[in-house]
Order: structure tokens, then C-alpha cells, then sequence
């Protein structure tokens, strides 16, 4: 009796093998199933972030390409437009070229103040007196736009006399200095829009400035006289 | 021959056990063979997914290689995006030459008679000086200041009469 009830009983000894093995394949399939996906969906994440960056970097070699025909001359013409450096000096050569060409009398000018850097834009204030009939001052306001670096009037005054108008401008010029750094070789490349490419071409007709840089001087070294 | 069973009908798996058994061995073999396509279709997605993703790398290298030899010209491009952007930011702001056109073509259109004496244009407003010599010619001046298209406001600033000159008038025009 005591033999008897050790056996196994018929109905488990059926059941228990196909039991064990669709446990087994459930685990297994879970487990397998489970780190696979995540193995792919990983993986899938990973080819995602680097066909962005090879899109990225596709742009950018194709916009660097285009450029690299045109791009040259509109540096000169930018950086006449728009100095790194405090331009007064060009400027005042400017303004008096103008005024020989357009046939007014320049009065006076003087330098009238910097103002600080907004969005790294520095400016210098400037005002230019000048006389002249209508049509010359008028001609000779209007051709300020054609210079470079840029002048921006912010004031006009005129004093009508007869034929003869004395004018007082008030002009600003404007200078920022170069960008330091390029970023990293994966950041994104803007391409010029067609508002910038218009100021370009607009910028390449600016009348560039016959000298920009006034280089220092001396002190130099005197030569020894007596050696031969 | 009869089939001859010894054991006992209570030593005997139950039918309902059995069929069990059976679907279990089924439901078995059907999930190990989903389970190997399953496995199969994962590891072709993952190699496939592998493949790509090193092609794209070498992608990468080949492009960046490209890159860093256009260096001058990445340079150059960065300096005239900042310098062009920045001018846009000064165009932007203003200039009263543009605001000198409106001005004169407005004092194109007053009587000849008229003696424009001073104008200021700032980026605010434009005051105009004037002097009529009568008042027909001062309602015909008005008339056209008005009646332009080129400024929204116009205010009447100082107005007086001198027997000798006429009548001195200083507008302040704006919203052009």
C-alpha cells in the first residue's frame, strides 16, 4: 500500500512533460523575445541618429560645395561692409570722396560717440555738415547708401537759404568683430536665404574704400651707420 | 487479438488529461517553430540594421574627410552668414534717406510759391518749416500735405502770421 501510493499518478505523468517543455519555450521565447527587440530597437535608435548626422553632414558638404565657386568675393564685400574693426577712419574718407564727386562743401565732420556692442554690433555716431543746392545735397544724402563700410543716417537737417541748403547728418557706421570658431564639424550648416543672398548682391555694389588699414609708424631700429 | 490491459481502469490517465496533453504537445511544437522564425526574423532585421549602420558610419568618415578639406571655404561661409545677418539687423533698423524721398516728393507736389525754410527727418518724424505768402496759397499747400498718401499723421506745431512774410507754419509729419 505504502509502494502504491509513491507511484506517480497516470494523469501527471502524461501531462508533465509537454507541461515542463511549453514552459520552457514560453520563458525562453519571453526572454529571447524581450532582449532581441530591445537589441534592434537599440540598434534602430543608433542607424536613425547616424543617417541624421550623415544628412547633416551631406547638406553641409553639398552647401559648402556651392559656395566655394561664389563665396570668395562676398567676403571682401561683407567684411568692407561691415568691418571688425571701428571704421571711422575709412568712413571720414568715404564722406569726403562723396563729397568731391557730388560737387557739395563739406562744412564739417567729427567723430561723435560709440555706442556698445548690441548683438555684437558696435557703432560710432558721426555728424557731417555740409551746403550745397538742392539737388547735389539730395544726390549726395542719397549716394551715402552706396558706401562701404555702411553708413546709416538716423538724422537729416536742412536750413533752406535761397538756393543754397545747409545740411547737418547725423550717421552712424558700424563695425563686429570676426567669429572666433567654427563649431563642430556635425553641426548643421545654414544655407544663405534669398533676402541675404539680395544684401549680398546689394553689398557688391557698395563703393569699397580706397584705404581700410592705416598700419602704425615706427618706432624702427636705426641702422648701425658705421658698418660696411 | 484483443488488446489486453492489466492495469486498472483508476491507474489509467484520464481522457480529459490526455487530451490535454496532446493540444500542450501541439501548442509545443507549433511555438518552437514560430519561436526559430521568430529568431530568424530578428537576427536578419538586426545584421540588416548592422550593415546599414556601419555603411552610414563609413558615410560619415568619407563626408567629414570632405569637409575638413573645404575648411577655407567653411570659414569664409561662416564669416559672411555672420557679417550678412548683421547688416540685415542694421537695414533693418532704418534709414532716413528713405524717409528724405517721401519728404521731397511731397514738396514737389506744394506750390512754388511756397518757401520751404526748414525740414528735420528723424526716425520718428519729419517737421517741415515753411512760409506762405497768402492764405490761397496756404490752403493749396495744406491741401497737398493732407491729401498725401505718405504721411498718417500730420500735426500743426506752430502757425502765425506776419504782415510783412506771411504765414509761418511748422508741421511734424509721421507714420510714413
Amino acid at each position: 500500500m505504502n509502494k502504491g501510493r509513491k507511484l506517480i499518478p497516470a494523469s501527471v505523468t502524461v501531462i508533465a512533460l509537454p507541461f515542463i517543455y511549453v514552459v520552457i519555450l514560453v520563458v525562453i521565447s519571453y526572454i529571447a523575445i524581450n532582449t532581441g527587440m530591445s537589441k534592434i530597437s537599440q540598434q534602430k535608435s543608433n542607424l536613425a541618429k547616424s543617417k541624421k548626422t550623415e544628412s547633416v553632414l551631406r547638406d553641409k558638404e553639398q552647401t559648402l560645395q556651392e559656395a566655394s565657386v561664389v563665396i570668395t568675393p562676398y567676403v571682401d564685400y561683407s567684411t568692407q561692409a561691415l568691418p571688425d574693426r571701428n571704421p571711422s577712419l575709412a568712413v571720414i574718407s568715404q564722406v569726403k570722396t562723396l563729397g568731391l564727386e557730388k560737387d557739395v562743401e563739406l562744412i564739417d565732420m567729427a567723430v561723435s560717440g560709440f555706442s556698445e556692442a548690441t548683438k555684437g554690433i558696435s557703432s560710432a555716431g558721426m555728424t557731417v555738415g555740409i551746403t550745397g543746392d538742392l539737388d547735389k545735397t539730395v544726390d549726395f544724402i542719397k549716394s551715402t547708401k552706396l558706401l562701404a563700410p555702411i553708413i546709416v543716417l538716423d538724422m537729416i537737417e536742412m536750413e533752406f537759404s535761397g538756393n543754397t541748403i545747409s545740411t547737418d547728418l547725423r550717421t552712424q557706421s558700424f563695425w563686429k568683430p570676426l567669429p572666433k570658431e567654427l563649431g563642430k564639424i556635425s553641426d548643421p550648416i545654414d544655407k544663405l536665404t534669398e533676402t541675404e543672398i539680395e544684401i549680398l548682391d546689394e553689398l557688391a555694389q557698395l563703393k569699397a574704400p580706397t584705404f581700410y588699414d592705416v598700419s602704425p609708424s615706427g618706432p624702427y631700429t636705426r641702422g648701425n651707420p658705421f658698418s660696411l | 487479438m484483443a488488446d489486453i490491459n492489466l492495469l486498472t481502469k483508476r491507474l489509467a490517465p484520464a481522457g480529459s488529461v490526455v487530451k490535454l496533453a496532446k493540444g500542450m504537445k501541439i501548442f509545443a511544437v507549433v511555438g518552437t517553430v514560430l519561436f526559430f522564425v521568430a529568431m530568424v526574423v530578428m537576427i536578419t532585421i538586426f545584421v540588416a540594421d548592422s550593415t546599414s549602420l556601419a555603411k552610414s558610419i563609413n558615410n560619415q568618415e568619407t563626408l567629414t574627410i570632405s569637409i575638413k578639406s573645404m575648411e577655407t571655404t567653411e570659414i569664409e561661409y561662416t564669416v559672411v552668414k555672420d557679417r550678412v545677418s548683421s547688416i540685415k539687423t542694421i537695414f533693418d533698423a532704418g534709414n532716413v534717406v528713405d524717409d528724405l524721398e517721401d519728404l521731397l516728393s511731397l514738396t514737389n507736389t506744394i506750390p512754388k510759391e511756397t518757401e520751404i525754410s526748414h525740414a528735420e527727418i528723424n526716425k520718428k518724424s519729419t517737421k517741415l518749416s515753411f512760409r506762405s505768402p497768402n492764405s490761397s496759397n496756404l490752403v493749396e499747400t495744406f491741401a497737398k500735405v493732407v491729401s498725401t498718401e505718405r504721411y498718417k499723421t500730420v500735426i500743426l506745431e506752430t502757425f502765425s502770421y506776419n504782415p510783412d512774410k506771411g504765414y509761418i507754419i511748422e508741421l511734424e509729419m509721421s507714420g510714413s
